[in-house]
């Protein structure tokens, strides 16, 4: 099964992936993960921070383009990864050691196989 | 309330509800029931203490109100469901309770103690290993499916519905509520042992706050050890597994700095050691030794004792500490016993050898194994081989749930050649 790892990071992690010795952790402890789930891992990306985002939506019937995540929580999506595993629990381990559950969280939702949907 | 007054209530809510449940599933053979019947009791309780007063004897009051919820759901059961079985199976519990209430009256007698039987029943062969842990976890202390699930790293839904099915087998077997007869006990006694050792595993790899002492699944193990030494004085790998964890768990304070970075079993500060425990812990090895049986419990706690020396001795006796885990490897082989063994080597200037022993071991057992990397890289840097070392910390720190961890496998990384 694949699961879907949704990256929620916190404001200061944000701004360690600048510059610094700040960056030189963050990065290190990222390529680190990323070393040791590499055989699992079949997708993922790095997101700028929701400040970054456009969220659209329409309100009566209006289009409404705002600067800005859709929800807005002190962490915000800072990337996703894609895990091809046994289980969920599979993923849960996977997950327990990302970085971003320090300050932040992850959240885990199993794919929807796409031949599954009538 | 004072700290050590509220530890005490904790405690003693804990220590009635395993036995209660204990007490109730002996006779009715329905874990569920029994702990359903005494979650209702507590919930009653805490609604009728509170407005007329703690009753002098809280256990008896809380088995009458358990026993009457079993005896109430069992007779709701079989108005629902007249299936013949269920009618059958529902009449013989009520018959069960009833007939051994004129045996066990007065309560104020004290409640016997069924939680032996109910530990090994958690730890039946019939019942998969990955369950044994969670289940004595939530029917002899009473933890819930959440704190359980985080702790083992299980989806808390998918682990109730695991333990609901465990519950089913058990009832549904009729898996006998016993202490084991003599020719099945080492075994059996090594599953309960196992499952206690698993959860102070995991309590010990999560970490709590360093000024949280007494938090955590650690202590949850190290209270079911208790328990198990104090209902089974005469098996002394049951001491050893208290020594073992009492003597782990001594340092779990010193592995961070006052500053907050992680410090190593060699360097950390011994005035930060917890004497109280490491004195219970070698009290109870002592009194294991006193049986002369022994095992893999009682050795991997002779390391422990030795590495506790250090704070009277000043020097950790590497040399010792190899020759038990050489024998520990030799009689007892596991996983954690021969990673102990390879980083041993490396102590007393065989890395060579260590690093054997770690290819010796599956593969597939060690990729996901964060102490295995950070000993592997350990070795390798010994020798000299540094690009290899480096890979093997960075995999280290991968697997690495601590923060501090990481940033001193980090370092220790950034200091190779």
């Amino acid at each position: 099964m694949k699961v879907m790892m949704l990256i929620l990071e916190a404001p200061e992690d944000f701004a360690a992936r600048g510059d610094g010795p700040a960056a030189q952790v963050y990065w290190e402890q990222w390529q680190a993960y990323s070393q040791a789930v590499n055989d699992k891992v079949v997708g993922g990306n790095v997101l700028p921070d929701g400040s970054q985002a456009t969220t659209i939506r329409r309100v009566n019937g209006e289009r409404v383009v705002q600067d800005g995540p859709y929800a807005d929580s002190k962490e915000s999506l800072g990337g996703y990864m894609i895990f091809e595993v046994e289980s969920m629990d599979e993923a849960i381990e996977l997950a327990s050691t990302c970085p971003s559950l320090e300050r932040g969280a992850v959240e885990l939702r199993a794919i929807v196989p796409m031949d599954s949907i009538a | 309330m004072t700290e050590a007054a509220h530890r005490a209530v904790e405690l003693a809510a804990r220590d009635g509800y395993g036995r209660l449940v204990a007490w109730l599933a002996a006779r009715c053979g329905d874990l569920t029931l029994a702990e359903d019947a005494v979650g209702d009791a507590l919930e009653a309780a805490l609604k009728a203490w509170p407005e007329r007063g703690v009753p002098n004897n809280p256990e008896a009051w809380l088995l009458t109100a358990a026993r009457r919820k079993v005896i109430d759901r069992v007779r709701r059961r079989q108005t629902r469901d007249r299936g013949a079985d269920e009618l059958r199976t529902a009449s013989v519990q009520r018959l069960r309770i009833e007939a051994t209430e004129a045996a066990d009256t007065p309560y104020t007698s004290g409640l016997p103690d069924r939680r032996l039987e109910l530990m090994f029943l958690c730890a039946h062969p019939d019942i998969a290993p990955r369950d044994r842990t969670p289940l004595m976890l939530q029917t002899v202390l009473g933890l819930d499916a959440a704190r359980i699930g985080s702790a083992l790293l299980v989806k808390p839904a998918t682990l109730g519905q695991r333990l609901v099915r465990a519950k089913r087998r058990i009832k549904e077997k009729g898996l006998a509520f016993e202490v084991p007869p003599a020719a099945a006990l080492p075994a059996r006694l090594a599953d309960v042992l196992e499952a206690i050792y698993a959860a102070f595993g995991t309590g010990w790899e999560a970490w709590p706050d360093a000024d949280e002492p007494g938090t955590g699944l650690a202590w949850e193990a190290i209270w079911l050890a208790r328990l198990l030494v104090g209902l089974m004085p005469e098996a002394a790998e049951a001491k050893g597994l208290l020594a073992l964890m009492l003597l782990s768990e001594a340092r779990r304070v010193a592995r961070r700095s006052p500053d907050g970075l992680f410090v190593p079993l060699e360097e950390q500060d011994t005035g930060r050691w917890d004497a109280d425990l490491i004195l219970e812990g070698e009290k109870a090895l002592w009194m294991a030794a006193q049986q002369k049986s022994g095992g893999p419990y009682q050795l991997e706690a002779s390391i422990q004792s030795l590495h506790a020396h250090r704070a009277k001795s000043g020097r950790t006796d590497w040399n010792g500490v190899c020759q038990l885990y050489a024998v520990l490897a030799q009689l007892y082989p596991s996983l954690g016993g021969s990673i102990g063994y390879a980083a041993s080597l490396a102590r007393v200037g065989r890395p060579e050898e260590g690093l054997q022993v770690l290819d010796a071991l599956p593969e597939t057992a060690l990729r996901r194994h964060q102490p295995a990397w950070a000993v592997r890289a350990f070795l390798l840097k010994e020798l000299g081989r540094a690009d290899d070392a480096r890979h093997a910390y960075r995999q280290a720190m991968g697997l690495c749930e601590d923060e501090a961890t990481r940033r001193w496998l980090a370092k220790q990384a950034s200091e190779l050649p």
